[in-house]
């Protein structure tokens, strides 16, 4: 672990964990905007009824969300299809770099894990149902308890990853927790590492929202837009400097050989990285006063920024794991898994479906285009 | 050998849980399939001024099938995953190890098929005639092309094919049963698309009836291509091993009672479409529709748990038995055990009289539970429970004989003891004390028992005509199975 990483390691493992990394990265970029996004719209839905309350009388049916929230709730359904989407290729790669200690964790945790998924199916179509108009005639109520249970849905949803993260670190612990038969996993490590993802996660959020809002400038009141831009430099700037925080906390709170680690060269670099990236951003979001500062240059320089926090805190948070697991045996397994056929035909898929993709949207995009 | 802690269902088996859950899935991603091909085929009518209730048509059927197939399709995608993981990691491991490019590029079609999915959903009322048709081809793609990839890894499982000879990758995909699977599947999937059709165009479809005769007629097209079943069915069947086939074809009660099944409801749903095809002026209504759709998921139910079950005793053929021992594993095992590397402590310790009914509760675990219970579905109790306790051994430690669809024991003496007193303990009320057996004469008969069917998968046996329980029958068939494989 003498160079940075991934270099350092044989190929097969260079090449996995490069495969992990870039697209959980991705992956990350949704799972972000569905659990900040969630948040967000709940907050949102709470200020309604609180509004609605303060104020009576005829006034009160006026009270509604904001553009802010409407993005978000018109979103929401489909970013949280991508997030699952997209999760599935590094939950792919996992397998491949970290058999034992996933399929473990996942066995001891069992239903505790898999409930997850349920989770996000009701999470789902609460979302549907939260914009239905039968749920409208109800009032308020009912719209605000369906986008909180989404938000709970979430929540656990991050809860259950990480734990299982966890506890696939913790070898030792394994045969006492399953002879026990328990069902949590309590490692304090997981507060700092929750903390960390759910406020980056506003950050995240703050810049895709930012990019939807700029596309969609001209179909937009200003007056509105204005108010938006102002929540997000509010929420992105909220984000930054508590995941700046948290990120410091979740390093003190590492045993000594982690801390060696992310202090070295293989890990240090991209370490810098993230506060760099969080530096680029701040600085991006400080003069949002309104609409018409969420211009393209501005947005893609806090892309750059954030694609930069992205890339080093998965990097750094993938150290943290190395240095935990038998790495020499891990590298014997990815020596064997690595000669396999079939990656000729993976890259040349990847290029050409993301090809499409690239087609789909730039179609839509014209097509919608007049319409504006 | 790596050890993964066993989860214990209590009185369910494993199998059924994956089997419940694969259904679902397999319905759901199949209705998918098909109705990308049946939207692009709505959207050409409509284009085309073929069809003028198409265009409503296509709006409420992709609505529902984002709604329902999409993504209950995906999260329940990922439950396949993580049950698989449940059931057994060791094959799950096997199969990402030698498939992760395949699953790779799966990947990167379930992409194409969310982007293009949504992008459809949300704008399509926006878009130019040409712009539609080229996203819903997309989408159509996609969804079909992700059961290209996932078929050659399912279709391994049974038949590795070539594969086994020198582990090349594609040898493995494009196996005995890959093109019969993918076929059937395919026209499976145009079939499911078309009766949940037929119920979205009565439940969302245009008012006025002659408009919505006219789209069913053309739905029920779909379902013509049913007339080939047979062939990819029969086709299917002759490319699997005979043994498996005949598990499916009267061998086990129950594979044939779920085959029967499958055959059945298609072949109802195939009169059915039939008889309204060739009848002039013919309507499904939306209660008929559900109703054939109801039948269509039973016959995919039907299929999934023979897929499954006809697999047994392997979980890859020829290579991990179901219970993720691997075929290579065994002679050894024979002799060093196969609890002793298991790090697990039981969870029940305290409730075993003694230490070799501990032994034997690990052995279950380890080799037995992913087929049997203790006591409950397929309970070892109860199945063992008239014999004696000298017929317990020798079942036990012949037991790929006693039914050729399990894996040889892979253990030695003792454990098949450890495993014997277990049951009688159990079927004894589980008393406070029960003495340790180490009689050296038993332990030798075992042994004898062992030795006398050695390794040889039952199938084998099976094959060669050794069902025949003397030991002569037995030693001919050996003999015969041994010069073959020479
Ligand atoms: C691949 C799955 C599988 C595994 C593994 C397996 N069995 Fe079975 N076993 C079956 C099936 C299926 C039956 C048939 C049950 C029936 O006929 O109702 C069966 C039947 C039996 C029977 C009843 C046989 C008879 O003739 O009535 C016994 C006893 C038995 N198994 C013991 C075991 C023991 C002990 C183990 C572990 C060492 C084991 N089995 C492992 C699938 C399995
Ligand atoms: C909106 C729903 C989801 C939320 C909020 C969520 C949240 C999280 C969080 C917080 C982590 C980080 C855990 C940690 O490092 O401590 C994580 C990791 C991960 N998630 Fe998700 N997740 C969601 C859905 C999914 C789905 C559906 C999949 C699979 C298709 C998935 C795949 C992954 C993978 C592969 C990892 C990496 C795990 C590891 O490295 O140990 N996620 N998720």
């Amino acid at each position: 672990m003498d160079a940075l990483f991934p270099f350092g390691f044989p190929w097969p493992t260079a090449m996995y964990l490069t495969f992990y990394v870039v697209t959980a990265a991705i992956y990350a970029v949704f799972m972000h905007y569905t659990l900040a996004g969630a948040l967000v719209l709940a907050i949102g839905r709470l200020r309604v009824l609180a509004h609605r309350r303060a104020s009576r009388g005829p006034e009160a049916e006026t009270v509604s969300l904001g553009l802010l929230e409407h993005v978000v709730e018109d979103w929401l359904p489909v970013m949280l299809g991508m997030a699952i989407t997209a999760g599935v290729a590094p939950l792919l790669f996992l397998q491949i770099l970290y058999k034992q200690s996933f399929y473990t964790a996942n066995l001891l945790l069992f239903h505790r894990f898999m409930l997850l998924l349920p989770a996000l199916i009701v999470a789902y179509y609460m979302l549907y149902l939260q914009r239905s108009k039968k749920l409208h005639a109800w009032g308020p109520w009912p719209r605000a308890a369906a986008v909180i249970v989404v938000a709970l849905c979430f929540g656990y949803t991050a809860w259950a990853w990480a734990e299982n993260h966890l506890l696939s670190l913790h070898r030792e612990d394994w045969g006492e927790f399953y002879g026990s038969g328990r069902w949590f996993f309590p490692d304090s490590e997981l507060w700092p590492r929750l903390g960390y993802t759910i406020t980056a996660a506003f950050a995240t959020f703050a810049l895709v929202v930012g990019w939807q809002l700029a596309w969609g400038r001209r179909g937009h009141d200003p007056g509105s837009l204005d108010l938006a831009a102002r929540q997000l430099r509010l929420l992105a700037l909220l984000g930054l400097f508590a995941s700046a925080f948290e990120a410091i906390l979740w390093y003190l709170w590492l045993e000594t050989p982690a801390q060696a680690a992310l202090r070295s060269i293989l890990a240090m670099p991209y370490g810098v990285l993230v506060f760099l990236g969080i530096a680029v951003q701040t600085a991006c979001w400080l003069p949002v006063n309104g609409g018409a500062r969420l211009t393209p240059r501005r947005l893609v320089i806090a892309t750059a920024g954030a694609v930069g926090t992205m890339l080093g805190a998965v990097v750094a948070r993938e150290v943290r794991r190395l240095v935990a697991l038998d790495l020499s045996a891990l590298e014997e397994s990815h020596r064997q898994a690595a000669r396999v056929g079939g990656m000729a035909v993976f890259l040349t898929f990847f290029l050409v479906n993301a090809l499409v993709i690239a087609a789909c949207v730039w179609i839509v995009k014209r097509d919608i285009a007049p319409a504006r | 050998m790596t050890f993964y802690p066993i989860q214990d269902y209590g009185p369910v088996m494993k199998g059924m849980v994956i089997g419940g859950l694969g259904i679902f899935h397999v319905f759901l991603a199949q209705m998918a399939i098909g109705g990308g091909m049946i939207l692009c085929y709505f959207e050409w009518l409509r284009r085309t001024r073929r069809s003028p209730g198409a265009g409503r048509f296509i709006g409420g059927y992709f609505q529902a099938l984002v709604l329902v197939s999409f993504v209950l399709g995906a999260v329940t995608g990922v439950a396949m995953w993580f049950t698989s993981i449940q059931v057994s990691p060791r094959t799950i491991g096997v199969l990402v190890d030698e498939f992760h490019w395949i699953w790779a590029t799966e990947w990167t079609f379930f992409c194409v098929e969310v982007v293009a999915g949504y992008a459809f959903l949300r704008y399509h009322d926006r878009l130019s005639d040409r712009s539609r048709a080229m996203v819903l081809f997309f989408y159509a793609m996609a969804s079909w092309f992700s059961l290209f990839w996932i078929n050659g890894i399912l279709s391994f499982q049974l038949t590795p094919g070539n594969w086994l000879a020198g582990h090349s990758m594609w040898a493995g995909f494009f196996n005995p049963t890959f093109w019969p699977s993918l076929f059937y599947r395919t026209v499976a999937s145009m079939a499911i698309a078309a009766l949940a059709a037929c119920v979205v165009i009565n439940i969302a479809g245009p008012h006025e009836r002659d408009e919505r005769q006219e789209l069913i007629k053309r739905a029920v097209l779909f379902l013509a291509p049913m007339a080939l079943m047979p062939v990819f069915g029969a086709w299917f069947l002759a490319a699997m091993p005979a043994d498996s086939r005949s598990w499916a074809m009267g061998g086990n009660v129950t594979m044939t009672m779920f085959l029967g099944m499958g055959v059945g409801a298609s072949l109802l749903i195939g009169l059915y479409a039939l008889a309204a095809i060739l009848r002039p002026g013919f309507y499904i209504s939306g209660y008929t529709a559900s109703l054939l759709l109801a039948l269509a998921f039973m016959a995919s139910a039907g299929g999934e748990f023979v897929r499954e079950g006809v697999r047994k005793p392997y979980s890859i053929r020829q290579v991990m038995y179901s219970n993720s021992i691997k075929q290579d594993d065994l002679e050894r095992m024979r002799v060093t055990g196969s609890t002793i590397d298991d790090p697990y402590p039981l969870r029940d310790s305290a409730s075993y009289a003694n230490d070799q009914l501990r032994l034997g509760a690990k052995v279950y675990r380890v080799q037995c539970s992913v087929c049997h219970t203790k006591r409950g579905a397929n309970g070892l109790v109860e199945l063992t429970s008239s014999w004696t306790i000298d017929q317990k051994r020798m079942n036990i430690a012949q037991l790929q004989r006693t039914k050729p669809f399990m894996p040889p024991f892979a253990g030695p003496p003792r454990e098949v003891e450890a495993l014997v007193q277990l049951l009688g303990w159990m079927s004894a009320g589980e008393p406070a004390s029960w003495p340790e057996t180490s009689d050296p004469a038993a332990l030798a008969r075992i042994q004898g028992w062992l030795d006398l069917v050695g390794v040889t998968p039952g199938i084998e046996l099976m094959r060669t005509g050794a069902r025949d329980r003397t030991a002569a029958g037995l030693l001919h068939a050996l003999a015969t199975s041994r010069s073959e494989a020479r």
